[in-house]
């Protein structure tokens, strides 16, 4: 494996440091909203379903898994293709599966990080990209009920941005071998959470 | 200055051309404060101006070493120009897609990290500066007002881009720094993408 030795102490330091805080934030985010409003229900709206979370901090916690440079193209492809998957939503284009899709995201992505998958930087991008369009999908369906599609926008891709540095953050653990470990069981888990999904609107 | 010259031959007749009424940019006084700052506040406090400032100034800001002296050489006559045309009441607003057009074209570039070209920086930043300055008449000042009103907005144009240039370009020692700049780009770029979906949908 190749740690990511180019990244010095004090970012590494600093995103752990992230790492610690995010997730009481995302934690404590988790309640429906009946209406959403401009800024901050476009930032809460990722941060309310855990497929979201899920797929999201798994992103980063496999792009900090492979090293650079697919720790930061991951995350630069995934709001890019998010976006038009979001677009796709937003006009009205209908996609099958989404909810599927985005349940599929977080097993895949999960069993991608657990088995510690190391395939090309295309086919990661790929796959990442291709899931993407769901979670993008999810959210431009649901933007036109903001009152203001400006700043939801900007919040809902803020919001993604910094879970998936939260899945960096905790993926660069990876350079120490009790680390490793850890990561690796954050993928079981992201995994398991897919799963449940899954099986729940499969059953449904 | 023959290139300044050839910028304002041929974008500002497209500008004018893509300029529509509309409501979304142009500004009213904020209680409070006067109308310079009132002015000065107002691409902070305009989502689709922040946006596109913020992609204009981390696209300068990005390459090392900063130059600031070019894009700024183009942006600060060509907002100057647009800001005193919304005095004629020609133009009230800017169609809102080309400003988030623009703001997507800067953070797509932003996010792929490419050098830009100096010529094709150029016009986008003649562009920017056009929709920019259009889109911020100053529609509830009369007299002096509007024109302190507009100075401001122009002062805080430059202020906004500038600064944004000069902190991110701070911000690209360490390898880290400089994918956290590609990341905003990216960021930029989805924002943007999303909001011009939601503004043709429209």
């Amino acid at each position: 494996m190749n740690p990511p030795s180019k990244f010095n102490r004090p970012a590494v330091l600093g995103l752990l440091w992230l790492a610690l805080w995010l997730p009481p934030l995302t934690a404590g985010a988790h309640q429906e909203k009946g209406t959403v409003w401009g800024f901050t229900s476009g930032f809460i709206h990722p941060l309310t379903g855990l497929d979201h979370i899920t797929a999201m901090v798994a992103v980063g916690l496999w792009g900090a898994f492979l090293g650079a440079p697919a720790m930061w193209v991951l995350p630069v492809v995934f709001p890019l293709v998010m976006a038009f998957g979001g677009a796709l939503g937003v006009l009205g284009v209908p996609l099958p599966g989404v909810e599927t899709g985005i349940a599929l995201s977080s097993l895949i992505l999960g069993i991608c990080v657990a088995w510690g998958m190391r395939p090309p930087l295309w086919v990661a991008a790929l796959i990442v990209g291709t899931f993407a369009i769901f979670h993008g999908h999810a959210h431009g369906a649901e933007m036109p009920k903001a009152a203001n599609a400006m700043t939801y926008a900007i919040g809902f891709v803020i919001a993604t941005g910094l879970l998936h540095l939260t899945g960096i953050a905790f993926g660069l653990l990876v350079r120490w071998p009790w680390g490793k470990k850890l990561v690796r069981l954050g993928g079981v888990a992201i995994a398991l959470v897919g799963f449940g999904f899954l099986f729940h609107f499969i059953s449904a | 200055m023959n290139a300044l010259r050839a910028i304002l031959r041929r974008g500002l007749p497209v500008a004018l051309l893509l300029a529509v009424p509309a409501t979304a940019g142009a500004h009213t006084v904020i209680s409070g404060v006067g109308p310079y700052i009132s002015g000065v506040l107002h691409p902070f406090t305009t989502p689709a101006h922040l946006l596109l400032l913020l992609g204009l100034g981390l696209l300068v800001g990005r390459q090392a070493p900063l130059k600031l002296k070019t894009p700024l050489a183009v942006f600060i006559p060509i907002s100057a120009l647009a800001l005193a045309l919304t005095t004629t009441g020609l133009v009230k607003t800017v169609y809102p897609p080309i400003l988030i057009g623009l703001a997507l074209l800067a953070g797509a570039l932003v996010a792929l990290g490419k050098p830009l070209p100096a010529r094709a920086g150029g016009v986008v930043f003649a562009l920017a500066a056009l929709a920019l300055g259009l889109d911020s008449a100053a529609d509830n000042a009369t007299g002096w007002g509007i024109a302190k009103t507009l100075l401001g907005t122009w002062t805080g144009l430059i202020i906004a881009l500038a600064d944004i240039a000069y902190y991110s370009s701070k911000f690209n020692q360490w390898q880290w720094q400089q994918v956290g700049l590609r990341v905003a780009g990216s960021w930029i770029t989805a924002a943007s993408l999303m909001i011009l979906a939601f503004a043709l949908r429209r």
